[in-house]
């Protein structure tokens, strides 16, 4: 259930953050979220005397955790290339960087691809055997397994389609259409030291995700250590699905990369306007708008607008715009733990007086404690 | 021969796709009182398309072009899972309605990324758009068919069906009832109906799926168009395989498969005129009163989930 939560809230706020660290940071919290939340439909089948589904379920969690290190590490070492190349983070400034890094462009995209959770990529797989054991589970004729695990698949199909909905967002922002207003270094070239790991990485989600038994296999092992008593019958059977919807696509896909063209390279359409500049184009924020306002309960955001001057609002010299979000969980959660903890700390402090008497009274008072505590025990 | 089958409804799913959106159209036109084009017009306007030259932005990268057609053989491979008049789909596995919705993401996920591409903000905006309504559908989508699969315990789209099959028309469970409506209007939405979406718009205000792919012209465009189109009768067909199944073929006789042929056209007919009737009916909805549909489409299924707690086994 936490889990359910925590990923949900994870890659909402991940949503609406157009600082690429920050972002990966929530996204960190999202596929953890899936973890924690796959372990528990593990824990919930074992409990109702399902240990085969239970096995699968943390099968799934194991490759999914697996695959987020491999994947995770990919955006986080490309967020890094991009920083040493632009020297900014910031979504809403970067801008068609593919034409400018085009190795690091493709690895990135692999990575965003993999988190996005779709097939053919290793971030599929973790989630689809997630929710292959949801469903096994689902089917046990206990209610409390069949509710808590059928509506953790909606939980997790939701976070999977916000989970697509922000790396589209983070690629497309940054790697696709025209610069915005950062500074490119041209001189600077990418050292091998750094495409080197990113295609490494890159190269591994893709053959984990078109063949995902080299993982599953010996991750088998390691669960039958601990659940005995599953059989690895449905575990195979996700091997072949995915070559399965492989191999179609690649049929599909040929037949219309095949299909004949002419192209022509053309302006894009700008309403009349003699030409686009980057600054027209849709930011991150702006991309994450509407799934803002949908989701506006849970993010609590606070919006500025100021116009100068204030009595001519339509031929304004200065539009300021400032939108905050409240960290819920923050305020909820984590302060209240925090503050009690500062305030019993504050009370600690006078203990510490500086003065060497009373450390060697503490000391007294502490071997005398134990005495008794041996004494009477 | 059963592999011919298979085969011959996947590609039938492919090819009679235009044919579909040529009927609701015309059906569409003579409930206006208008005459309306022939019913084999979407067919004309692709061969137009794909005879005519690809124009791409000066700032597009190879990923403009590649999104359109990886896009198209992703919808494609989706409908490989269906049943229609022949009870197994092409491809069957555990678990291959996740897959399916999936790959529907993926085919999502790349156009959104070939509208950033083309560099103007109308792509950003329609590919906003598209990912606020694909991100909504999805959970209700996954609820309504785990609803279905907890009902017939089964892991299939085709054992799904089977067992579906196997009921008693008269006797049909409530679950399958509300599932059929959660269904029902996700799939209004994914495949940009109205009152979502209008399909026939050209305003920029007011378009999502169309503002998206406003870049695209030629055999990218006429892809595009088609696997629309495809999804389009890949959710009827869906639809049709979980909630009316019944006569589908299982014995390999003539009879048993034209009688499946023929009630199936049936069934596709029913289907047709149902959104002809609900399009000529209703207006578009604002863009933030779509996210009450799914609402209503994530409770009719959260519904339909807890009702598969009192089936009977």
């Amino acid at each position: 259930m936490a889990g359910g939560i925590s990923a949900l809230l994870g890659i909402l706020y991940a949503l609406s953050e157009s600082d690429l660290k920050r972002l990966l940071a929530y996204s960190s919290v999202e596929n953890l979220g899936i973890i924690y939340l796959t372990i528990g439909a593990a824990m919930l089948c074992q409990k109702n005397g399902a240990p085969g589904f239970a096995a699968l379920a943390l099968l799934a969690a194991l490759v999914h955790a697996l695959n987020h290190a491999i994947f995770k590490n990919l955006l986080f070492l490309g967020a890094g290339a991009i920083q040493y190349k632009t020297h900014s983070l910031k979504l809403n400034e970067l801008g068609g960087l593919w034409k400018t890094m085009p190795a690091t462009g493709a690895f990135f995209l692999v990575g965003c691809v993999s988190i996005a959770g779709v097939p053919l990529f290793n971030g599929f797989i973790g989630e689809w055997m997630a929710f292959q054991s949801f469903l096994a589970g689902a089917q046990l004729s206990h209610p409390a397994p069949q509710l808590t695990l059928a509506l953790s698949a909606g939980a997790l199909a939701l976070t999977g389609g916000l989970a697509a909905a922000c790396f589209v967002n983070v690629f497309g922002t940054a790697f696709l259409g025209r610069p915005r207003r950062m500074q490119i270094e041209p001189e600077t070239k990418m050292p091998l030291s750094m495409l080197v790991p990113l295609g490494a990485l890159a190269a591994a989600c893709l053959v984990i995700g078109v063949m995902p038994m080299v993982l599953i296999r010996p991750l088998w092992a390691l669960v039958e250590g601990l659940i005995p008593g599953g059989n690895f019958e449905s575990g195979a059977k996700i091997g072949s699905g995915i070559q399965m919807v492989t191999a179609t696509v690649l049929i599909a896909a040929l037949a219309a990369i095949l299909i004949r063209t002419v192209v022509r390279y053309a302006p894009t359409w700008g309403c009349g306007l003699a030409s686009l500049t980057g600054r027209m184009q849709y930011t991150a924020t702006s991309f994450s708008k509407p799934v803002r306002t949908v989701f506006q309960p849970v993010y609590k955001a606070s919006r500025k607008l100021e116009i100068s001057p204030a009595d001519k609002p339509y031929f304004p010299t200065a539009i300021s715009y400032e939108s905050t979000r409240t960290l819920h969980y923050e305020k909820l959660l984590y302060r209240p733990i925090v503050n009690t903890i500062m305030t019993i700390a504050q009370q600690l402090r006078r203990l510490q007086t500086g003065n060497i008497q009373w450390y060697l009274l503490y000391i007294f008072l502490a071997l005398l404690c134990m005495f008794l505590f041996m004494r009477f025990r | 021969m059963t592999i011919a089958l298979r085969l011959a409804q996947f590609v039938f799913l492919l090819l009679s796709a235009p044919l579909l959106l040529g009927a609701i159209t015309r059906l569409k036109a003579i409930l206006q009182r208008r005459r309306g084009a022939s019913i084999w017009r979407p067919y004309a306007e692709l061969g137009k398309l794909f005879r005519k030259e690809d124009l791409v932005p000066g700032s597009a990268s190879w990923l403009f072009r590649a999104a359109p057609r990886l896009a198209f053989a992703l919808t494609v491979t989706a409908v490989a899972f269906l049943p229609i008049v022949w009870s197994n789909g092409l491809l069957s596995f555990a678990g291959d309605f996740i897959v399916l919705v999936y790959l529907l993401a993926f085919a999502r996920f790349l156009m959104m990324l070939g509208a950033f591409d083309g560099g103007s903000s109308f792509g950003g905006m329609g590919a906003s758009r598209e990912a606020m309504v694909s991100v909504l559908a999805e959970a209700p989508l996954v609820l309504s068919l785990v609803a279905l699969a907890v009902a017939a315990r089964a892991g299939s789209l085709t054992a799904i069906v089977a067992w579906t099959g196997a009921q008693d028309f008269f006797n049909i469970s409530v679950v399958h009832v509300l599932a059929f409506a959660a269904l029902t209007l996700v799939a209004i939405a994914e495949t940009g109906r109205l009152p979502v979406d209008n399909p026939a718009t050209h305003l920029e205000l007011t378009m999502l799926h169309e503002a998206m792919v406003l870049e695209y012209s030629g055999p990218s465009l006429a892809l595009i168009e088609w696997a629309q189109a495809i999804k389009l009768n890949l959710m009827i067909a869906l639809l049709i395989a979980l909630f009316a199944p019944w006569g589908i073929a299982s014995g390999v006789t003539a009879g048993a498969i034209l009688l499946s042929i023929g009630l199936y056209v049936v069934k596709l007919g029913i289907a047709i005129v149902a959104i002809a009737v609900l399009e000529s009916c209703v207006a578009k909805l604002r863009m933030y009163a779509v996210p009450e549909i799914f609402g209503i489409a994530a409770a009719l299924s959260i519904l339909a989930i807890v009702f598969t707690l009192m089936m009977k086994r």
